[in-house]
């Protein structure tokens, strides 16, 4: 399981790549992200709608309700430009530290 | 044999959303989205073989109960919820404070009065005025002691805890619950005039005037009728203020 730190500060960049795949709602997001990561990263709807409603008024994403198939309405998010610009930034910086710990850890005997 | 109650959904997931509501880290949005949300956990579960009262029960589980929740809300929301309380409290202080500084300000005029009396005449006839005059000022200072005294207690409320003045607040959301409290509240002067009438003491007594004050302070000439249109006028805007500040929210 990833630490508590570690999920907030992945957080705002998982949130923005999984939109960039396309609109979403917060069930599915946390369903995504369980699947993706085999269930190491489990997001709470505590954390997770709290950062979804900072992003908006960010102006990184936006929101609209709409009726789900099931009848009931649900509320969809999308990225905006900003947050485009944004997720290429992050990205870059992600990637930095991926880099990073990819050498070091090469030039290592494994662990396991 | 007595029948189970058949489990309804919508009703429980209302049930959950009020609970919830209850906290001011909540706006009508997040309770809607929370509420969609819990559905679909629901939904989820029961794919699984659960019946929809055991999926229910593990999703508000699962989902997280009131507390942690409205902890990472209260983050977000603080703008939100910290205005309300700044608007709530300054819309209580404003009117009693307006009303210290009417008692106040009467009470100098009163003693002014008193003065110029006694300074210039010194005829029989004028010291009833000169007696009315003094009684009036002690009558105004225990008016605003009364009303400094509400006021605090009112201000403890607000900065203490939110929710200790929302069930005050919510004792006015509901027509019939207002008609209640309303009856309540007008029993409240009218129990006083009572009360004084019955104790009969000496108009004079010191203590005595400051309960006078009291009830004229909080309820301006101990008057039924003002006194009401002003604690539904307070009630109403603190009222308005919290839907426009909820649907603002809900709007952003």
């Amino acid at each position: 399981m990833l630490s508590k730190e570690l999920v907030a500060a992945s957080s705002t960049t998982l949130v923005l790549s999984i939109l960039s795949e396309g609109e979403n709602y917060g069930y599915a997001l946390i369903q995504r992200v369980t699947e993706l990561s085999a269930g190491e990263v489990q997001w709470s709807e505590g954390m997770l709608y709290p950062v979804l409603h900072w992003m908006e008024k960010e102006g990184l994403i936006e929101s609209e309700w709409r009726q789900a198939e099931s009848g009931h309405r649900r509320k969809y998010y999308r990225l905006r430009q900003k947050g485009r610009k944004a997720l290429h930034t992050e990205r870059e910086q992600w990637m930095v530290v991926n880099n990073l710990f990819t050498k070091l850890w090469k030039s290592q005997p494994r662990l396991t | 044999m007595e029948k189970p109650t058949p489990f309804d959904l919508n009703e429980a997931i209302r049930h959950w959303q009020q609970n919830l509501g209850a906290s001011p880290a909540f706006n009508a949005d997040n309770l809607e989205e929370l509420a969609s949300h819990l559905r679909a956990c629901v939904q989820k579960l029961k794919a699984t073989g659960l019946s929809e009262e055991e999926a229910f029960q593990i999703a508000v589980r699962r989902t997280g109960e009131r507390g942690p929740l409205e902890r990472e809300f209260t983050k977000v929301n603080s703008p939100v919820a910290w205005s309300h309380t700044v608007l709530v409290f300054w819309l209580v202080a404003g009117v009693f404070l307006l009303q210290v500084a009417y008692s106040l300000i009467s009470a100098f005029v009163f003693s002014l009065t008193s003065y110029r009396l006694w300074v210039f005449t010194h005829h029989e006839g004028h010291l009833t005025d000169l007696y009315r005059g003094f009684q009036y000022v002690d009558i105004q200072f225990g008016g605003a002691i009364a009303m400094v005294l509400f006021f605090s207690i009112c201000a403890r409320l607000v900065a203490g805890d939110w929710r200790r003045f929302n069930v005050f607040i919510r004792c006015f959301e509901h027509p019939l619950r207002t008609a209640l409290s309303l009856t309540v509240l007008g029993l409240v002067p009218i129990a006083l005039r009572f009360l004084i009438a019955f104790i009969g003491l000496p108009y004079s007594l010191p203590w005595r005037s400051a309960l006078l004050g009291a009830r004229w302070g909080l309820f301006r000439q101990g008057d039924f009728a003002e006194s009401t249109l002003i604690v539904v006028w307070v009630l109403a805007l603190v009222f308005l203020a919290r839907h426009a500040l909820r649907n603002n929210a809900a709007a952003r």
